[in-house]
């Protein structure tokens, strides 16, 4: 190339990335047009049925437009007709990989409403459950993340490791994926005899094998050159979008519901929030890993500080809301999940908005797709964490 | 921490004077009621006032209030400072229109799209209203409460007793 | 149309066709929902559906030979499923795993789902729960094996299905 002395063709500066400010001249056969691209609904990388529309220029993507509406229940309408009860149902399902935690949040919401005091076991066994549910979410992403990237064992471990937490999952709650455990004003029941010991086994499972998904991912050399310094979320535009969870944490913001907004028992507890400094795609992968290691340690000031004592309140029958409204916002394994209860004092609510970590998290593809190259558009998506059942409900 | 309910109530009502319309607090929170035509003012001051910073859009979404209308309700937090608000304005429920704030906060930008096409509410100066989650030829607005789920019409609850009665 | 799908074959040869195609079957994933989750636990060790001959998971719809609706299948979602079907090349097989796709499950009155996925494809074994159990998914696809193994591709062809 003979530098600015060009009669034909097109001069182009690649607009961001890895080539950030190089000049291309595009001539004759290597004149590039633009070309829409379809991934999706129904693609192996997309976990999911997420629809992306991308229209490229070379391998590089110009304009990326998630297209979501293809896992969408009508939830917010189903809840309005019915209980509370039914609804804990419907809301295990929406972010299915945390079932429990989704449900925390409603039974909260009702609860606070009625001003309901929920007894001291029963909040720390939320906060254990959760925990559990915590890791269990993780593991399925450290699994599928490393699959997208083209690494098949992490998934094989990390189901493993799943397979002994849904063991006693079961064992308490009778469902390995739907645990439907919640009430509102405490738990359907107490733990089973030998819980605490399986829990206790897998704490110690769980915890040395941590070191495992460190060396296959981690520290491997293909998986760095795949995720540094792709996809970079600075933090003021994540915060625009709504950004929260993981993904909020590894662009350098220390946000987590359970430290800034404290429920259960969470502020007798110790844990670090794991807060990233650039927010690329390792950092994101690195959060995830450390939330689970702060899950685990939880978990283990849960088994020492567990108190006696009954697992629910004195409810009525039928439970009914008083008038009113209330946000509860709880912090899920991808994000922040809240619900927007309006009572007109029914047995239904009157609306019931659900405020879900993925939906914001995805909203914000366009913006960091934009000037991505193809190749590295699994390596994005992938490292943003979602469930399609919670972006679209 | 950042500023206490009543002292943002106060911050908008020096600020907005009549187009405030009212305030109150809603489990530690502050919940202000303001003129929708004002809207998007309201929101560019609390984006841009240094000691407000509000960075974070939550969620958007409006409720179906029967005759008095729609309630569009907006919820917004600052992360660097600390203190939340949510802001409330009612549209009228014939041709309900609100300003979009998705110039103000990108994020607004699904939250409003969602809205639209669940409530049948036009937000002016949006970039793109068309459907988000509804497949394009879906017809009417499913979360107004005329609109009737078509199952339950032809078969009653198919649990043994009405909703509540178990357990 | 070849030979296989025109001749009705002596039982012999046809038990040893149907032996060799029923515990060499690649599954075409589609996963929706939930029920996708569990869908993966039965390919992954512990369950581990390769014993059975299922090879996880075929790389598009044409390599194919059946297909798994695991999950809440939409209104606007149908015409996709539709699509892989019409795909993937006969002999196929579906089996419909977990609730909603059954019937529409937990979500019976919304308005935004397919009641059923055998509304838009024909469905081979039903697989009931919310999800159902990887197991559930393993005793499924036993089910499948027999059927295919009495069956008579001859008589499949012709309309009257065995």
């Amino acid at each position: 190339m003979r530098g600015r002395e060009v009669t034909e063709g097109t001069i182009q500066r690649l607009p961001g990335g890895p080539g950030e400010g190089v000049e291309v001249v595009l001539r004759g056969d290597l004149a590039t047009e633009e070309m829409v691209l379809n991934i999706g609904p129904q693609h192996p990388s997309t976990h999911g049925v997420l629809r992306v529309v991308i229209t490229l220029d070379g391998e590089r993507i110009v304009e990326a437009e998630p297209v979501i509406g293809y896992m969408h229940r009508g939830f917010e309408k189903l809840a309005e007709v019915r209980d509370y009860h039914q609804i804990i149902v419907l809301v295990n399902r929406h972010d299915w990989l945390s079932a429990f935690c989704n449900e925390i949040g409603v039974a909260m919401a009702v609860e606070r409403l009625m001003g309901l005091e929920v007894p001291e076991r029963a909040q720390w066994l939320r906060v254990l459950l959760a925990e559990w549910n915590r890791v269990l979410n993780h593991l399925v992403f450290i699994g599928s993340f490393g699959l997208e990237l083209g690494a098949m064992t992490p998934i094989f471990y990390a189901f493993r490791e799943r397979e002994v937490i849904q063991e006693f999952f079961e064992m308490a709650t009778g469902g390995r994926l739907h645990v439907h455990f919640n009430r509102v004003g405490g738990l359907k029941e107490d733990l089973p005899k030998g819980f605490m010991k399986k829990s206790e086994q897998a704490l110690r499972l769980v915890r040395s094998r941590l070191a495992d998904y460190e060396d296959l991912l981690l520290g491997s050399e293909i998986f760095q050159a795949r995720t540094r310094g792709i996809g970079v979320i600075p933090p003021e535009l994540a915060k625009e979008y709504g950004v929260t969870g993981p993904i909020l944490q590894a662009s350098g913001v220390p946000e987590d519901a359970r430290k800034t907004s404290p429920y259960l028992v969470y502020e007798k507890l110790e844990f670090d929030v794991p807060v990233g400094k650039t927010g690329d795609a390792w950092e994101r992968f690195w959060v995830l890993l450390e939330r689970v290691r702060q899950s685990l340690r939880i978990i283990e000031q849960v088994h020492e500080g567990l108190p006696s004592g009954p697992v629910r309140a004195r409810v009525p029958k039928t439970i009914k809301a008083p008038e009113g409204e209330i946000y509860v916002r709880t912090e899920n394994p991808l994000g922040q999940l809240g619900y927007y209860l309006v009572s007109r004092g029914g047995q239904q609510p009157w609306r019931l908005k659900m405020r879900t970590a993925s939906f914001s998290n995805v909203s914000i593809l366009p913006a960091i797709l934009k000037g991505a190259l193809i190749p590295d558009l699994v390596a994005i998506m992938g490292s943003i964490f979602f469930v399609v059942g919670d972006v679209d409900r | 921490m950042g500023l206490a309910p009543d002292e943002l109530a106060a911050r908008l009502q020096d600020r907005f004077g009549e187009a405030v319309l009212g305030w109150e607090e809603n489990f530690g929170e502050a919940v202000v009621r303001v003129l929708p035509g004002a809207l998007r003012e309201v929101a560019t001051f609390l984006k841009e006032t240094p000691d407000l910073a509000f960075d974070f859009f939550d969620f958007a979404t409006a409720v179906d209030r029967e005759e008095a209308g729609f309630e569009l309700v907006v919820e917004i937090a600052s992360l660097s400072l600390g203190h939340r608000l949510r802001l409330k304005a009612l549209l009228p429920r014939e041709d309900p229109r609100a300003p979009s704030l998705t110039p103000v906060w990108a994020g607004a930008n699904w939250h409003e799209r969602e809205t639209a096409e669940m409530f049948g509410i036009t937000f002016e100066g949006h970039p793109n209203l068309a459907k988000l989650l509804l497949p394009e030829e879906f017809e009417g607005h499913p979360l107004r409460k005329d609109f009737v789920l078509m199952a339950r019409e032809a078969k009653p609850w198919p649990g043994a007793k009405e909703p509540g009665g178990h357990e | 149309m070849g030979l296989v799908e025109r001749l009705d074959f002596p039982q012999p040869i046809r038990f040893l066709l149907n032996w060799g195609r029923k515990y060499s079957l690649w599954v075409m994933n589609f996963g929706l929902a939930c029920c996708a989750i569990e869908l993966i636990a039965t390919s992954t060790s512990r369950h581990d559906f390769i014993r059975l001959g299922v090879i996880p998971f075929a790389h598009g719809p044409r390599q194919a030979d059946f297909l798994i609706v695991a999950g809440t299948l939409t209104d606007k979602m149908a015409p996709a499923l539709k699509r892989v079907y019409d795909q993937i090349p006969e002999p196929k097989y579906v089996i419909s795993f977990g609730s909603c796709a059954n019937c529409g499950g937990p979500y019976w009155d919304s308005y935004s789902v397919t009641k059923g996925v055998d509304q838009i494809i024909p469905v081979d074994v039903y697989v009931p729960g919310c999800p159902p159990r990887p197991e559930a998914l393993l005793e499924g696809i036993l089910k499948l094996q027999k059927k295919i193994e009495t069956e008579s591709l001859a008589k499949r062809y012709s309309g009257t299905r065995a």
